[in-house]
């Protein structure tokens, strides 16, 4: 039994993938693992009751859809990561910040000078 | 009275010298780890220090004694005779407020600061677990990101995420050191050491010192992790990955990686490219030991007068107390 986490994460690849919005039976025949109809629907609900996927109407069924692509959430994740001096709760923590180029420049000279005496040492 | 003012003084003090002397000279760079707890408890130190001296006015005198009911009906007495003058009640109710106003603020603000905290981190873990990958071997999620970024999610669920970006800007060794810094974030708290250095910072906006032991601690702690992870991998080569990670971000998205501050980037490659010199164990144990003093001055200052009164009987004849000690 996959972890819930995993099926959302499944599922919401599977639309993401898609053209266009699909049903929960299109979703289960993209999965490729012996999952209950009922558990597919189940999740695929939720995902849309979190904000994650749009729900339509066809016929009897429901299509879904998301509610912004992959790359849209992939890049609110690092602009968090990224301006984290503004972050005042230290939910995060990064390695670096950014730099200004011609810093950077005298510091890759520094940083190769001081190899090449490591090296010689 | 004496107690509390200075206390007071004690507290005002540090809050005016306490910042210049620990950012004299260059040994905080050198030793990031004794110099995060000294900010530590030079800030608990100075809110601690004005609360008792709160405490120190609302409660004259307390009574040591191995009679329950014989320390309750000295500190009665002590109470009554300095309320029933109008100054003295008035000091006392002063002193009360400023003892509940610290301590009231002070919890508000870390509660609702470390709730801030988990809110952010839950919401952010949510979106990370649909939309990362989880590399197993390394023990990171990995985000398709071209921009090169790396921070970890500390907590209960704590996790390292890397974007595709940043894979592609390091080298194995230079990964290895990146991992190792976030690695040293992660086990060491980092995270609770700056929360509560901001909650005091936004607790008390208008002391200067939470402030900048806020921003310091923000600065040290980095300078802490480069380190364990220099320890690890070498100095250099954690020096060419925060380049390479740094200046990786400013092709793509200028705009975001300067408007984070580029000051402090520079300033670590900077201090790792000469060979480290730590403090030399004397200097650090003198440093630790000033730490220690910072903490012990206060209650000194409490149990000080209350030692050298010790004996003295301080209540009403008739009442006879073998161990009756003044503040």
């Amino acid at each position: 039994m996959p972890k819930f986490g995993d099926l959302e994460s499944a599922i919401m690849e599977q639309i993401w993938r898609a053209d266009g919005p699909l049903l929960v039976r299109e979703v289960l025949d993209g999965l490729d693992r012996r999952l209950a109809y009922n558990t597919v629907h189940t999740v695929t609900e939720i995902l849309h009751r979190k904000g994650w996927l749009t729900k339509e109407r066809e016929g009897r069924a429901f299509r879904y859809g998301a509610a912004a692509g992959r790359d849209k959430y992939v890049a609110g994740l690092v602009t968090e990561a990224l301006s984290l001096t503004d972050d005042r709760t230290a939910a995060l923590l990064g390695f670096v910040e950014g730099m200004r180029p011609e810093e950077a420049e005298e510091l890759h000279r520094l940083l190769s000078a001081a190899r090449e005496q490591d090296a010689t040492a | 009275m004496i107690v509390a003012l200075s206390l007071l003084s004690y507290a005002l003090t540090l809050a005016v010298a306490g910042p210049r002397l620990l950012r004299a000279g260059s040994w905080a760079d050198r030793s990031p780890r004794l110099a995060i707890a000294a900010w530590q408890a030079l800030t608990v130190t100075v809110l601690a220090s004005a609360a008792l001296a709160g405490l120190a006015l609302t409660f004259p005198t307390m009574t040591v004694s191995a009679d329950l009911a014989e320390l309750l009906r000295a500190c009665v007495m002590a109470i009554r005779e300095q309320y029933a003058s109008p100054g003295g009640a008035a000091a006392g109710a002063t002193g009360a407020v400023l003892s509940l106003a610290i301590l009231g603020r002070t919890m508000w603000c870390l509660g609702s600061g470390l709730a801030g905290m988990a809110r952010e981190r839950t919401r952010h873990s949510r979106i990370l677990d649909v939309v990362g990958h989880t590399d197993t071997h390394r023990d990171v999620v990995v985000l398709d990101s071209a921009e090169p970024a790396v921070y970890c999610l500390p907590g209960r669920r704590r996790r390292t995420v890397v974007t595709i970006g940043a894979l592609q800007a390091l080298d194995e060794a230079q990964l290895d050191a990146v991992l190792a810094h976030e690695h040293a974030h992660l086990t060491e708290r980092h995270d609770l050491i700056l929360g509560l250095a901001r909650a005091l910072a936004s607790a008390f906006p208008a002391v200067a010192l939470f402030r900048t032991a806020a921003e310091e601690t923000a600065r040290l702690i980095e300078l802490r992790a480069d380190d364990a992870a220099a320890a690890r991998s070498g100095r250099l080569t954690v020096a060419a990955a925060l380049l390479a990670v740094a200046t990786g971000s400013i092709a793509l998205a200028p705009a975001v990686a300067l408007a984070a501050g580029g000051a402090g980037a520079a300033a670590r490659v900077r201090r790792l490219i000469p060979p480290h010199q730590p403090l030399g164990s004397a200097r650090t144990a003198a440093g630790s030991l000033a730490v220690a003093a910072l903490f012990a001055l206060p209650v000194l200052l409490l149990g000080g007068p209350a030692a050298a009164a010790a004996g003295q009987n301080l209540c009403p004849d008739g009442y006879v107390s073998t161990s009756t000690t003044a503040l």
